[in-house]
């Protein structure tokens, strides 16, 4: 049942169809962030991230009417592009993510407690990255994009319960990876 | 819900309960109350929800929203840029011509258009008016042809 934020989204994009410039500034500030963080995750590189994330949102304006209200919450929609473009980006590089030296050379005036904070952020991204890529999304997903179980299962076409089992496989690895004792 | 289903949410979706589904977020609630070994799993799976937390993202730049906004603008630009280079050419024998062809052309063809529909015009007037003549001449005929029956007709 479509709820409020559904309905804002829907005239939002209604808007955007008709070359509402405002609309889509209004788009670009509400799901920036959140695409930025999923892409950021997927792919463990900042770059190219926003690379991707710009291309999304280009897209939407130059293809708005693709969406159909009714068809996908439109954060479902926006997720499934950068998904696509992620798996697509993967496929063509080989992706280089930035090694525990480099996150140093970068945090040169940290302190002690924020360069262990760096190196457990980035081992966690590397373990993310290790992931198969239907595990990491689901995971990605549900944890930290706030995607209910039916929205994900939606996302990447498939049943609650396989979502389930994604997410459960998928946390007793980096479970493995993150807390080995 | 049961212990078995409880393990496999808290397996799924870490101890959060804000992260179960809606639809069993009550019921297990109310396990991990009553049950020691439901309130066990889930401070083991917050051990990992701990860590996994602390994968922050930092923010993409500030610039990047400008980025995109100025890019839907450019391409609209590129869009009027491309037709104004090609009207406008880049040698100065295509300075000469191709504006001259696209003011000429459709010109030339509003001229040719307008001739042939004229053409078809006169073509229709003459076509009609020998009709007209051919209408009048058999007209003549039939009258003369009857005034022979009705001689005839008489003579009978």
């Amino acid at each position: 049942m479509p709820n409020q934020e559904d309905a804002s989204d829907n005239e939002m994009m209604h808007q955007i169809q008709q070359g509402n410039q405002r609309a889509f500034r209004q788009l670009v500030k509400q799901y920036l962030n959140p695409l930025y963080r999923f892409a950021h995750h997927l792919l463990g590189d900042q770059m190219t991230a926003e690379d991707i994330v710009q291309d999304t949102f280009i897209k939407v304006w130059y293809q708005a009417k693709q969406w159909q209200p009714g068809k996908a919450k439109l954060s479902t929609w926006l997720h499934t592009i950068v998904r696509h473009q992620c798996i697509d980006s993967y496929r063509k590089e080989n992706h280089h993510t930035v090694s525990l030296e480099e996150v140093e050379d970068i945090a040169v005036a940290e302190s002690a407690d924020n360069i262990h904070q760096l190196e457990l952020a980035e081992q966690i991204t590397q373990a993310l990255q290790q992931l198969p890529e239907r595990q990491r999304t689901a995971v990605l997903l549900c944890y930290y994009q706030g995607f209910s179980n039916q929205e994900a299962a939606e996302l990447l076409s498939i049943s609650i319960e396989a979502v389930e089992s994604l997410l459960t496989r998928g946390r007793k690895t980096l479970k493995r990876k993150l807390l080995p004792n | 819900m049961n212990l078995e289903r409880f393990t496999q949410i808290i397996g799924a979706y870490g101890g959060n309960p804000a992260r179960w589904p809606l639809t069993e977020r009550q019921a297990a609630l109310m396990l991990l109350k009553t049950s020691m070994t439901a309130h066990q799993l889930q401070q083991e799976a917050f051990a990992l929800d701990t860590v996994l937390d602390t994968a922050s993202v930092s923010l993409p730049t500030p610039l990047l929203t400008a980025r995109i906004l100025a890019k839907i603008q450019s391409r609209q630009a590129d869009s009027w840029q491309w037709l104004t280079k090609w009207l406008w050419g880049t040698t100065i024998t295509q300075h000469l011509w191709r504006p001259t062809l696209a003011v000429g052309l459709p010109l030339i063809f509003g001229l040719g258009f307008s001739l042939f529909v004229i053409q078809q015009q006169e073509q229709l007037i003459q076509y009609v008016t020998i009709s007209e003549v051919t209408q009048d001449e058999f007209s003549e005929l039939l009258d003369t042809q009857q005034q022979t029956l009705s001689e005839w007709s008489q003579w009978l």
